[in-house]
């Protein structure tokens, strides 16, 4: 079942369009994470859901049920919508304790006392909070004022977690626990939950489906992997990864019956069939998959290249050790495999598996794609 | 003042109303019934003032002073059953107030009591807000110049003062010796645009503009040269008492604080209200006189004015506490209050309060409310120009 | 971002939204409260505007054309273009410009010291001055004025020279005794608690890691001050600095009593003159030139808090506080407390009650003394027969409705001054929340005696479904409300400022409906800002005279009428009496007030 789904919505500050024809549709159990650079509208997004924002164009149903509706002229307000939200500041009353703010939902339903008292203690207990009940907000930490806005939310069996930013306020570590903290919610409660980040190594980890967003438009909406693996435009392949994926200017030619990406230093075969529609493109490759190819090694069949390039800074780092190598005036950043040593000012051949690059068109920077290509 | 016979004219009264309404009944015919209808006797005497009144329950009074309190409780002890509602604010605010109750038919009000007849004559009695009642048994007593348009209740005055720690007798004799080089900045007075009621004085200096120049040659042996653009010798007289640094102060207490404050090498002298002088009563440490050697005159006059407001809701209460303030037919406790050192009764019969001097040795200017309407404006422009 | 796409899109968008927000409750209260505002405030201040173009009964005075309640522009002609217009206008415009900035630059800087010192350092007895700290606003202003005097007065004005000549045998100059100078401090000693509260209000809920945080990141104590605490309590500044600018400027006791004896006028002062003169179109005109200066000031410092801008700091995310460790300073600081308040409180105050207990006025020795003036019974020949003042049942009766009167309108003005201030920042940026901000000060501009004309003429009528309010003691309350609505308005609106909108909003997810977050939510989290309101219009009203005494009825009069029957009759110990009683009152109606808000708003 669709548990929330919006249509074309739009939403305009003043001259500034916040959200801009949005559709989105998430099913019931579904962890869907809005990623985005700030302002790009994830939080308008997200408080269009909860009714905390009145869209000006489109149309938002929340299990089935239409809650926003320009065309019929519908706004059903946040506190009829049954949602649950977490804000980036926790929004957790000063004036009340940590009981009973996470009271206050159960309140609101008017729940017998000793069920709130019951169904309360459960959840404190669950965030393990148990001993904090009768302390204000300020007379917490970050983590366990983050703890309490999630047990809030919780306790009070929502349809949908919003989830604002919840981890942008902690530190390091603290954000890796709550992070595995807000997964076991998820697990345990199977709560759909719509979760807004601009960090997209939590969206990677936390969410089923991750909807990139960037100017108020969604630039690609897809599981993690398909998202990482296959970016939908230049702005998302940018935006994704841990390290910054691998660029490089060129134009698709066919080249001995193949569709090639021609550099004048390296020539990539790709899986393509059509060249001529393309012409100018980018291609694109994450770190991990460009091969390191030094002195004796012999280069992997079906690969382009080689491509030069000189070693201009090294990170070792443990486990794995990358480098920043010069290709053609742009920085890549290259992974080492184990064992493997560069030095600084060495000149490395780098090669590019096929199966590997991505290819983008120069102009909209859209991926070049089989499916649009293979005619 | 016979106020001891108040309480015993209202026994006799009393009594001789139960003797009537005991006496049996009279037989008739009907002759003397049309007599008696026609001169309004036996049962056809009409009602008292009292009776009228009591069926009426109350009586409301705005009034500029706050003794009101005092003979509203006199009133309600001499004619029990009716009852006082008593308002005291300023006179501007009894304008305001009367005005807007007018205007917008709410009639609330039975008596006005107030100063400024000027202002009272021009928007509330010429519009016909409020109506002149004299009570008949003591017209005669009244001069007439205090009966129109409205019965004046008593009057007051402003005077020149001077500290008598330092002077035995007053310093200033002539009321241009202020605007003298040896009174710089040592003259004060109340501020005419806040305590309004010195407009009226600055008015009746210039309407007695012609005394105002003669005793200026008589102070400084030549004819007055007005400056340039000036009116006439009253004008001038502010004009240059302005210039000479006189002091603006904010009320007559102010000034007579000021001046009658003990141990001072040079105080100042002052235009004050006569009825400072009581304060010496409190305050004995407070060393001023009157400085009653002026010439032309020693102070100019105030009149305090009642009215009955138009369609009163207690009309017969409100003659008959307009009587009772007025002392009623045998002087009585109605007048009391104001029986003080300060004021004077304006019914002839009345003798001036213990140790005031009687009017008619003081030598004072009368206000004219009409000539101080008219210049009000030119008077205030006037001020405000050269202060 | 992207703009959108052509007008007529825009155009369409706008209109579905208003249509949206119209079923909103802020949409709905918004509109409730201007339609309140309307009645109360806009009308009056229109009859102000209008009577300026139309000539008055008294106007016959001034012109022989007069046609009383027909149209002219001469009152206008009058104050701007006659050679009148230097007198009336300019310098009393200038005068009061230099009081009011002069009154709220010391104000600020008497206010915020205190405010900080009170808060966020370790100065001893914070408390106890704490508490202090706002008495100086109970006590009547020209009571300072008066003690001003009696330490600086010199022989220009007659009378006994002033305590600093009798000791150090110089005279002050006339500039230290009179004009621009004792009147900005008298009135900054006056009003400072405004700004002492509106700050210590805001300084109370700053998250003082904010601080600490830049501090650890090396930056130095003043660029903290300037960059992370001052923008926190901007509004709280500006709020003050307005209130104590628009109130200075329209001060009219102070300012004249210090000022006329070296004729240093200001605008109020030809105010009251021309009102007292009954020339009331001169007077408005005045009053809408003081209502623009004002504007003026409000318009500019919104420029600076700017309407995007906030500065939220109750915002959900809990904090700590931890007082600055001030050393040896500490003493300094309580020095200072402790002057300001007891020069400005503390002798005022004893001041009074020794007037209050001397035989005859002005004589200061123990021989002098006599309690007849409170304990008396009624018939003591010292007291003229009027009974001391705790046996005279008509001053307990006057007393009561003092406190009646001042509780009930500081109740009503606020709940209506944190709805205000909830409407208002909930709404920013929309025109109707602009509207309601505006509106709701303009009652602080017009002087009370204005105030109360106007209302008396307003409401003597019947209009429409409002019946005729003349004569009830509704209508005191309602007048006292209105006029001092703006202290309730402003606090509401700063306290607003720093509650985060995401508090109520979570409380909107969970369900609850508009009543009840309000109760739960908002309510709570703005009591701080509505006790400041409240306090400030109680401890206002409590010493109201010119605004209500065209409405009292001798049932409700208070306490403040009765004081002009003893001036009048030269009892100065029982109008000192009532004073003390007055300003014992408010005392306790304000610490009474806190006390129960405090039990609340414990967080
Ligand atoms: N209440 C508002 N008023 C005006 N502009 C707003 C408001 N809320 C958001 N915006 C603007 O809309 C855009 C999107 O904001 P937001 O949804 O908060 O972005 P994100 O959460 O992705 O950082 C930004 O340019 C922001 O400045
Ligand atoms: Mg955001």
């Amino acid at each position: 079942m669709k548990l929330v789904d919006l249509r074309c919505v739009t939403k305009a500050f003043g001259q500034v369009v916040a959200v801009d024809r949005v559709s989105l549709s998430i099913q019931g159990g579904e962890f869907v994470a809005l990623l985005g650079p700030s302002g790009c509208g994830k939080t308008t997004t997200l408080r269009m859901i909860a009714g905390l924002e009145v869209p000006d164009q489109g149309e938002i149903r929340l299990a089935g049920k239409g809650v926003f509706s320009a065309k019929e002229r519908v706004v059903v307000p946040p506190q009829k919508r049954n949602v649950g939200m977490v804000f980036q500041s926790y929004a957790l009353w000063p004036h009340m304790t940590v009981f009973q703010n996470v009271a206050f939902g159960l309140q609101v339903q008017r729940k017998p006392r000793d069920a709130i008292r019951r169904e309360v203690r459960t959840a404190l207990a669950y965030m393990q909070l148990e001993d904090l009940e009768r302390r204000y907000p300020h007379e917490l930490s970050g983590g366990q004022q983050q703890r309490v806005a999630l047990a809030r939310m919780i306790v009070a069996r929502p349809a949908v977690f919003l989830m604002d930013e919840p981890l942008s306020n902690l530190d390091a570590k603290l954000r890796t626990e709550m992070r595995a903290e807000i997964k076991r919610l998820h697990r345990d409660l199977n709560a759909t939950t719509v979760y807004v980040t601009h960090d997209q190594l939590e969206a990677l980890t936390l969410a089923s489906r991750i909807v990139v967003m960037k100017d108020g438009t969604i630039q690609q909406d897809a599981a993690p992997s398909t998202l990482y693996e296959r970016p939908a435009n230049l702005f998302v392949a940018e935006f994704v990864g841990s390290y910054p994926i691998n660029l490089i200017e060129g134009q698709l030619v066919e080249e001995g019956g193949r569709t090639c990406f021609a550099h004048p230093e390296v020539v990539v075969p790709t899986k393509l069939s059509l060249p001529a529609a393309c012409g100018e493109v980018v291609l694109a490759i994450r770190p991990e998959d460009v091969v390191l190819v030094q002195d004796a090694v012999p280069p992997p069949a079906e690969e382009g290249g080689p491509l030069p390039a000189t070693v201009k800074a090294v990170f070792p780092a443990g486990r794995e050790t990358t480098a920043h190598v010069d290709v053609g005036g742009r920085t890549w950043t290259i992974i080492c495999p184990k064992g493997t040593a560069v030095e600084v000012g060495e000149r490395v051949d780098l090669f590019l598996p096929s199966a590997r690059i991505l290819l983008y068109r120069r102009d909209t920077g859209e991926l070049v794609d089989e499916g649009s290509s293979d005619t | 003042m016979k106020l001891k016979s108040v309480g015993l004219a209202a026994v006799v009264l009393l009594l001789f109303g139960l003797a009537v309404t005991l006496a049996g009944e009279q037989k008739i015919d009907a002759e003397t019934e049309a007599w008696l209808r026609q001169f309004k006797l036996g049962p056809y005497q009409e009602p008292t003032l009292y009776e009228l009144a009591l069926a009426e329950g109350e009586v409301t009074i705005y009034s500029y002073s706050s003794r009101v309190h005092k003979f509203a409780a006199t009133f309600e002890a001499r004619y029990p059953g009716i009852k006082v509602n008593a308002f005291d604010m300023d006179s501007g605010e009894i304008l305001t107030k009367v005005l807007a109750e007018q205007r917008a038919g709410r009639f609330s009000a039975d008596v006005i009591y107030l100063k400024d007849p000027a202002a009272v004559v021009a928007e509330l009695y010429e519009p016909g807000y409020v109506f002149n009642y004299i009570p008949p048994d003591i017209k005669h007593l009244i001069p007439p110049q205090y009966q129109e348009p409205l019965l004046v209740h008593h009057i007051s005055l402003d005077v020149f003062i001077y500290n008598t720690e330092v002077y035995d007798t007053t310093p200033i004799t002539n009321i241009w010796d202020v605007t003298r080089p040896e009174w710089r900045g040592k003259f004060l007075m109340p501020d005419p645009l806040v305590t309004t009621e010195y407009i009226e004085v600055l008015a009746t200096i210039v309407q007695n503009a012609d005394a105002m120049a003669a005793a200026y040659e008589e102070a400084f042996g030549s004819p007055l040269v007005l400056s340039p653009g000036v009116e006439n010798a009253g004008y001038e007289w502010i004009k240059r008492m302005l210039g000479n640094g006189a002091v603006i102060v904010r009320s007559t207490d102010d000034v007579s604080n000021a001046v009658g404050a003990p141990g001072q090498a040079a105080p100042p002298v002052g235009l004050t209200a006569f009825s400072r002088l009581r304060d010496k009563e409190k305050n004995p440490q407070l060393a001023f006189d009157v400085a009653y050697g002026m010439g032309p005159v020693l102070g100019v006059e105030h009149q305090v004015v009642v009215a009955v407001v138009n369609r009163a809701p207690h009309p017969h209460a409100a003659k008959l506490l307009i009587q009772w303030m007025m002392g009623d037919d045998h002087g009585g406790w109605g007048y009391e209050p104001y029986f003080v050192f300060g004021n004077w009764p304006t019914r002839i019969d009345v003798s001036p309060p213990p140790r005031a001097p009687s009017l008619s040795d003081l030598a004072y200017w009368n206000t004219d409310a009409d000539f101080v309407w008219d210049n009000y404006a030119k008077i205030v422009d006037f001020w405000t120009l050269n202060r | 971002m992207r703009n959108s796409h052509g007008p007529g899109r825009r155009f369409g968008a706008l209109w579905r939204g208003a249509s949206c927000k119209v079923r909103t409750p802020q949409f709905v209260l918004a509109a409730a409260l201007l339609a309140v505002l309307a009645v109360f405030v806009i009308i009056p201040v229109v009859r102000i505007a209008v009577d300026t173009v139309v000539w008055q009964t008294g106007d016959v005075r001034l012109s022989r054309d007069a046609v009383p309640g027909s149209l002219t522009l001469f009152h206008w002609q009058r104050v701007f273009r006659s050679p009148l217009t230097s007198h009336l206008l300019t310098t009393p415009l200038v005068n009061s410009i230099l009081v009011g900035v002069g009154t709220a630059a010391l104000s600020l800087a008497l206010g915020g010291l205190l405010a900080w010192f009170v808060v966020r350092t370790d100065m001893p007895l914070r408390r106890v001055a704490g508490t202090l700290a706002v008495v100086p606003y109970m006590i009547p202003s020209y009571t300072l004025a008066l003690a001003w005097l009696t330490l600086f007065k010199n022989q220009r004005i007659g009378g006994t020279a002033g305590l600093f000549q009798y000791l150090t045998g110089v005279a002050p100059p006339d500039w230290v005794a009179y004009g621009l100078f004792p009147t900005v401090v008298v009135l900054a000693l006056h009003y400072y608690p405004f700004v002492y509260l509106l700050i210590s209000n805001a300084l109370a809920s700053v998250d003082t890691s904010l601080e600490e945080s830049a501090e650890v990141l090396g930056a130095p104590r003043s660029l903290v001050l300037r960059r992370i605490t001052l923008p926190v309590v901007l509004p709280a500044v500006l709020s003050g600095v307005i209130l104590t600018f628009s109130r200075a400027i329209g001060a009219f006791g102070t300012p004249y009593f210090l000022g006329s004896p070296v004729r240093f006028f200001t605008l109020p002062t030809m105010i009251y003159s021309n009102i007292g003169m009954r020339f009331p179109s001169t007077a408005n005109i005045l009053v809408l030139v003081l209502i623009a200066l004002s504007t003026i000031l409000i318009l500019a410092s919104q420029k600076v808090v700017g309407v995007r801008r906030s500065f939220v700091t109750i915002s959900g995310k809990g904090f700590r506080r931890k007082p600055i460790q001030l050393g040896r300073w500490k003493y300094l600081a309580l020095a200072i407390t402790a002057s300001v308040v007891l020069f400005a409180a503390l002798l005022p105050f004893i001041m009074f009650f020794w007037q209050s207990v001397m035989e005859y006025a002005g004589t200061y020795s123990f021989s002098n003394f006599t309690s007849a003036f409170w304990l008396a019974p009624a018939g003591t020949r010292l007291t003229e027969g009027e009974p001391g003042l705790l046996r005279n049942p008509e001053i307990l009766r006057a007393a009561w409705n003092s406190v009646r009167l001042s509780a009930a309108a500081a109740f009503v003005a606020a709940v209506l001054g944190s709805l205000i201030g909830y409407a208002v920042v909930k709404g920013r940026g929309t025109l109707i929340s602009k509207a309601i901000d505006q509106v709701s000060f303009l009652p602080y501009l017009i002087p009370s005696i204005a105030f109360g004309a106007i209302y008396l003429n307003v409401f003597i009528r019947q209009w429409g479904p409002i019946p005729s309010l003349y004569g009830t003691f509704l209508l005191l309350v309602l007048t006292c409300a209105f006029r001092n609505l703006p202290f309730a308005a402003r606090s509401g609106v700063a306290t607003m400022m720093q509650v985060s909108g995401e508090l109520e909003e979570a409380a909107q997810t969970f369900g609850a409906g508009w009543f009840y977050r309000f109760r739960r939510v908002v309510f709570p989290l703005t009591l701080r800002g509505m006790i400041v309101g409240f306090s400030l219009v109680f401890m206002t009203t409590m010493r109201e005279l010119s605004l209500i005494i065209l409405l009292v009825t001798p049932q409700t009069r208070t306490l403040t009428t009765m004081t002009m029957r003893y001036q009048e009759q030269g009892f100065v110990q029982f109008a000192n009496a009532i004073t003390v009683v007055l300003v014992v009152m408010s005392v306790i109606g304000v610490w009474a007030i806190r006390k129960l808000g405090g039990q609340s708003g414990g967080y």
